[in-house]
């Protein structure tokens, strides 16, 4: 266990306008307080002792670099913080310290001449998102939370989350470069300007996918994707066995491969449908979005799918050919956890179970009774299931009744984790989206064993000598 | 109930609205406060909640700390537009009456509310209306604006309840005026209130519940004394308030519309018709408490629709998701030292960049705050601000 010196939040505060601009700092005990919530703290609320000694919202890697160097010589856990939407409980720490906040990161500029783009992490994700669109660009990830996640945090965890990996790959595949400072204070900078990659060591990936443990990302270079054609399809079936079978048959008969292939269990579709509009669904389905170079590239690689697919005799399976309609799907699909927590009056506790190809119609079966036979997870029922499944991942998901004490909303979110692990580590897979450690750190120790977990706290030590960076992040020692 | 078992309830109902939310944050980005501040969570949408939310749940009693709050809670404009963005991507938690509650409860605690507020408070309790006009002057005005004095008996159809605004601000004494020049055209049989009460929206919007009562019960009154079947209002506040937080057997029987809507009925029944050209492109500001609140979007759409040479155009940001003026949520009366911006400026801006002559509202304080926001922004040769109904008197 670390220790770290106690202090008052007046000192850390003064002691931080001597480095910090005012404009950067806040001590307000609400702000605090609001800069230590993430999206469970219904179930592990924080306590007073808990609220961070201040706030720190730099604007330049200096600034940064500054207050990096003074933690560190006061040995005062950082916690960095962009929109704090993490769903494995990296937004959330159990110790005082100082929150960094990177909203006013937000340096953006579309170098076109070098085929690359450069930003800040502080933009939330579909800021950056629309400024590249407007310039015939695509930006290769799309998280849920994409209004309101900030990128920072997206690199961090290098996900695509509902892209399909096989088809776009992930965020490391397109980061050229970044900015780095250290836990210690002094600034990185990783990478090539090139669009030819680096062979051999790059810090560029000890960073992207990092969760966050060794430095903070202050600018990231991204190689430029031009703006792809798209194309559309949906295929509804009798249950999801055969469901899972023809998403197999995608992968396993060679067919293209698709941009997103997103999963709705009877119950959401059902429920999402009629609140978009759309006739009720005849059963689970999947709605899949193919990108191609032309319309005819996509629509081409659609058609092989939904030929593929057709082999596991759904009820229905077609191309879609009006986009209005495809929007109204895609946002039932998008819709569907706020429509279940209304629906069920509840709040949610929401898993990520990642399946092998050649498991996904066990795993899905699994997934299905993931509740089973675990005491307070069982009582809330079969989880709602959707998710990515194109991408091999499933989000089943458990609505807990608002007025349940904290403590049996503790115990659903423990017992889900756990379940989620167990699955995961049947099938030798391991969380695609939200990142290694945090709440997941005892599924690492179980996946990859003691040896690995010792490797990643020494590699971390290199780093951050003193454990001051995101120390709820990588377990204490 | 005395003041402990309210607050105790008041907690209590706080608590338990806010336990649905899950700190996501999907609301943030929709919040026109947050915008125009420095970036602090604490700030906007449910980062405010969850300011209040701590507050009651660690019982956090020092005066200090229960200022810094109501700065918090009194800043919101109660727009809706969190609410909207938590049904439609999260748990559909009720952030903005937790914001009223939380209001109510500073006010019990003798914290809120802001201290130009308070002015506004007692001037509702001296005057019946916010802004201190003396009845006196509201009769002169009223006989300038020659509208008939509702009576019973007098076989009038429609009550026009003129609102507090008109008697104080000149422009929208316009507005009121043209109302009635409508009215007038279309041969409505209707009157106003000799002496009108406001419906008490500024006293609710300040937690001031207890005032809010004594003013609804006195119109209430009124109109039962009156035999009022039918109120038209000028401000969708007013109109909110009769219509969803009057008590329901209060005004049982009594249709409630915004004027907007009238305007729509008569236009459509063609007793309005319009027959000069407004050759001007216009862009419609949707009021909170007419759109997101009441769901009313088509009318004054309509009613802009139907004179001739107008172009409408739409903000990027309209309907459901449009951006208030600034003025909601008793903000006509308070200004805070955390924001760097005005959110009608930023209006402004957004009209000025998608090239409108015209920004036509339908709601006193909009019509204000954006004229204000025209101003600031040193637009006045590009930009007009102007009511439906004026436009419509202009193109009779």
């Amino acid at each position: 266990m670390v220790d770290y010196p106690e202090y008052k939040p007046e000192d850390i505060y003064q002691g931080l306008r001597t480095i910090l601009p005012e404009a950067a700092l806040s001590e307000s005990v609400f702000e605090r307080i609001n800069s230590a919530l993430d999206p469970y703290t219904f179930a592990s609320d924080i306590t007073p002792e808990e609220v961070p000694y201040a706030v720190a919202r730099p604007s330049s890697t200096d600034e940064v670099s500054q207050l990096m160097k003074y933690a560190n010589s006061q040995r005062i856990p950082v916690y960095v913080r962009g929109s704090g939407t993490s769903l494995h409980g990296a937004a959330r720490f159990h110790r005082r310290g100082i929150v960094l906040n990177v909203s006013r990161l937000t340096r953006f500029e579309i170098k076109k001449d070098y085929g690359f783009v450069e930003f800040g992490p502080g933009h939330r994700v579909i800021d950056v998102r629309e400024q590249l669109e407007k310039e015939g660009y695509f930006l290769p990830l799309v998280p849920g939370s994409i209004r309101i996640a900030s990128i920072g945090g997206i690199i961090s965890n290098n996900t695509g989350a509902h892209a399909v990996d096989s088809c776009l790959g992930k965020p490391r595949d397109y980061t050229l470069g970044l900015e780095v400072v250290l836990p210690t204070g002094e600034v990185l900078q990783t990478g090539t300007k090139s669009l030819r990659r680096l062979a051999g060591t790059d810090l560029t990936h000890y960073f992207v996918g990092g969760d966050g443990i060794l430095g903070i990302i202050t600018g990231v270079r991204m190689r430029l994707l031009p703006m792809f054609k798209s194309a559309y399809g949906v295929a509804f079936f009798d249950d999801l066995v055969r469901l899972a079978r023809a998403v197999q048959r995608i992968y396993q008969e060679n067919a293209p491969l698709p941009l997103f292939l997103e999963l709705l269990d009877k119950r959401c579709a059902e429920l999402t449908f009629e609140i978009q509009g759309l006739p009720k669904p005849p059963g689970p389905l999947i709605m899949f979005h193919a990108m191609g170079q032309t319309e005819d590239e996509a629509t081409y690689k659609i058609n092989q799918m939904v030929r593929v697919i057709q082999k596991e005799s759904p009820i229905e399976a077609r191309r879609i050919d009006d986009v209005d309609e495809w929007h109204k799907i895609w946002l039932a699909r998008e819709s569907a956890l706020p429509f279940v927590c209304q629906a069920s009056k509840g709040v949610f506790a929401l898993s990520e179970v990642v399946s092998t190809v050649a498991d996904l119609s066990d795993c899905l079966e699994d997934v299905r009774n993931m509740g089973k036979g675990i005491p307070t997870l069982e009582k809330l029922g079969e989880p709602y299931i959707f998710g990515h499944i194109g991408a091999l991942t499933f989000h089943p998901t458990f609505i807990i009744p608002t007025d349940w004490p904290s403590e049996d909303k503790a115990k659903v979110l423990e017992e889900m984790f756990a379940r989620e692990a167990e699955i995961n580590l049947k099938y030798g897979t391991a969380g695609g989206e939200w990142g290694q450690f945090a709440r997941r750190a005892p599924f690492f120790l179980k996946r990859y064993g003691e040896r690995a977990f010792e490797l990643v706290k020494a590699v971390k030590k290199v780093f951050d000598p003193n454990h001051i960076l995101n120390p709820n992040v990588l377990p204490e020692e | 109930m005395d003041v402990q078992e309210l607050t105790q309830e008041l907690r209590k109902e706080i608590l338990d609205t806010l336990s649905c939310c899950i700190n996501c944050r999907f609301c943030l980005p929709s919040c026109p406060r947050f915008d125009i501040t420095t970036g602090d969570v604490s700030q906007g949408a449910s980062g405010i909640t969850r300011a209040l939310y701590y507050t009651v749940k660690w019982g956090m009693t020092d005066r200090e700390t229960l200022q810094e709050l109501r700065d918090i809670l009194y800043s919101c404009m109660t727009c809706k537009n969190c609410e909207v963005a938590c049904k439609n991507l999260s748990t559909g938690t009720k952030l903005v009456e937790a914001i009223e509650k939380g209001r109510q409860l500073l006010i019990e605690e003798m914290v809120g509310p802001m201290p130009k507020q308070k002015e506004a408070l007692e001037y509702l309790q001296r005057y019946g209306n916010p802004y201190g006009t003396p009845p006196s002057v509201r009769r002169e005005w009223l006989e300038e604006l020659n509208a008939p004095v509702f009576s019973q008996g007098a076989e009038m159809e429609v009550l026009f309840y003129v609102g507090c605004t008109a008697f104080h601000d000149a422009t929208v004494k316009n507005m009121a005026k043209s109302i009635i020049i409508l009215l007038e055209k279309a041969q409505v049989r209707f009157g106003v209130l000799e002496d009108e009460v406001c419906c008490g929206n500024p006293a609710l919007g300040m937690g001031e519940v207890g005032l809010f009562e004594e003013l609804s019960e006195k119109n209430v009154e009124q109109f039962q004394k009156l035999g009022v079947r039918h109120i038209v209002t000028l401000s969708p506040h007013c109109f909110d308030t009769l219509t969803n937080r009057y008590p329901e057997e209060a005004l049982a029987g009594v249709k409630v519309q915004h004027y907007s809507q009238l305007l729509a009925d008569l236009i459509e029944q063609k007793r309005l018709v319009f027959k000069s050209r407004l050759n001007k492109r216009v862009v419609y500001q949707d009021p909170c408490y007419l759109g997101r609140h009441n769901d009313i979007y088509e009318a004054p759409r309509k009613v802009l629709g139907s004179i001739p040479g107008i172009e409408l155009i739409e903000f990027p940001r309209a309907r459901v998701d449009s951006v208030c003026c600034g003025g909601g949520g008793g903000r006509m009366w308070a200004d805070f030292a955390s924001e760097v911006e005005r959110i009608a400026n930023l209006r402004v801006n957004e009209a000025i960049t998608i090239g409108s002559e015209i920004i036509a509202t339908a709601c006193p304080w909009c019509l204000s705050m954006l004229s204000d926001g025209v101003k600031s922004v040193n637009v006045e040769d590009k930009l007009e601000v102007r009511d439906i109904a004026e436009l419509c008197v202009e193109a009779l």
